[in-house]
């Protein structure tokens, strides 16, 4: 046994006499909850510290996915505008290509009516008759 | 009562260390949001640039397929009164083909285009070009030389070709020497006069 064991020792048992041993057995049990609560209160703070460290270790990745996903949905909100924009003047351009049609109608109506005095017309002028 | 506040130290650094560890777990929630927010803010100004040129070429889309259709549009109309005004111009050919075939009077009308044709030439050796059928007719090229001569004071003779033309009726003058050429035939006065007969038709027609 060391010297400083052996003082240890020495001061208990003097202690143990002076408060007597019901009291420092429940303040040996205090003692020992008190141990026991520091252990877990350092075990929670050393998974604390894992936390943060991961969470600092992943911030990079973090940064890089969220810039990412951000372009991305640009691009697809870009796409989505072109797409609109397409479909729209798709759209306006059936609108146009049916009027035209419609007025190709009329045309063929209105020569029809005027064919044969056009017909006339073009034989009087050629032959002069 | 030892065993009593054991019990209660351990329960609150049991407490404690929850609480410790909660408190971890915000800060990570807290320290990725804020990196994503940083990320997103930082993208901020690369996806304004990507929607504002999305912006700038559904623009352009919009207007190129609309001026596209536009000159589609515009095509189509011109290609539809083109389209109407060669059927007249072939029905009136059609037309022509049968006056063509209404012998007395189609003969009138030779014999005079004939000698307006010769007149233009100013007279001498001219030959005449007419179809199968027509070359068969009784034109007189006597009467017609001498009334050419009469308006040019050119000694004129008129001969009948023996080659034949395709047309559907006229004819074609020409100098013996084939110097001088007048086309007459249907096909050549349609095509001589097509422009300003277009034109007119476009005015009858789709006025």
């Amino acid at each position: 046994m060391s010297s400083v064991e052996t003082k240890k020792a020495v001061l208990t048992e003097q202690w143990k006499m002076i408060v007597g041993e019901d009291i420092f057995n429940a303040l040996e049990i205090i003692r020992d909850a008190e141990n026991r609560a520091e252990k877990i209160i350092e075990k929670a703070r050393r998974e604390a510290e894992k936390i943060l460290e991961n969470t600092r270790g992943r911030l990079p990745e973090i940064y890089q996915e969220s810039y990412r996903n951000s372009i991305m949905e640009a691009e697809r909100k870009a796409r989505e505008i072109l797409e609109k924009a397409k479909t729209e003047a798709e759209k306006e351009a059936e609108l146009l290509m049916n009027r035209a049609k419609s007025i190709c109608e009329d045309l063929r109506n209105k020569a029809e009516k005027r064919k044969e005095e056009t017909i006339a017309y073009v034989v009087k002028t050629i032959l002069e008759i | 009562m030892a065993e009593r506040i054991s019990k209660r130290i351990i329960e609150d650094a049991v407490k404690e260390a929850e609480l410790i560890l909660q408190s971890a777990k915000e800060e990570a929630k807290k320290m990725i949001e804020e990196q994503r927010k940083r990320a997103m803010e930082d993208a901020s100004k690369a996806t304004s640039v990507l929607i504002k040129r999305a912006k700038e070429e559904a623009e352009t889309l919009k207007r190129r397929l609309l001026s596209e259709t536009d000159i589609k549009v515009k095509w189509m109309i011109i290609e539809e009164k083109k389209r109407i005004i060669n059927e007249v111009l072939k029905a009136a050919l059609a037309r022509m083909e049968e006056y063509a075939r209404s012998k007395s009077e189609y003969v009138e009308y030779l014999k005079r285009t004939i000698v307006r044709a010769g007149v233009i030439l100013g007279g001498g050796d001219l030959r005449i070009l007419l179809n199968k059928r027509d070359s068969k007719l009784n034109l007189d090229l006597e009467e017609l030389a001498r009334a050419i001569e009469m308006e040019t004071g050119v000694r004129t003779t008129l001969s009948i070709s023996d080659t034949n033309i395709s047309t559907v009726g006229g004819f074609i003058l020409e100098s013996a020497d084939g110097k001088r050429k007048l086309d007459s035939t249907f096909e050549g006065l349609l095509r001589t006069r097509a422009r300003q007969l277009q034109i007119e038709l476009a005015r009858i027609l789709f006025r």
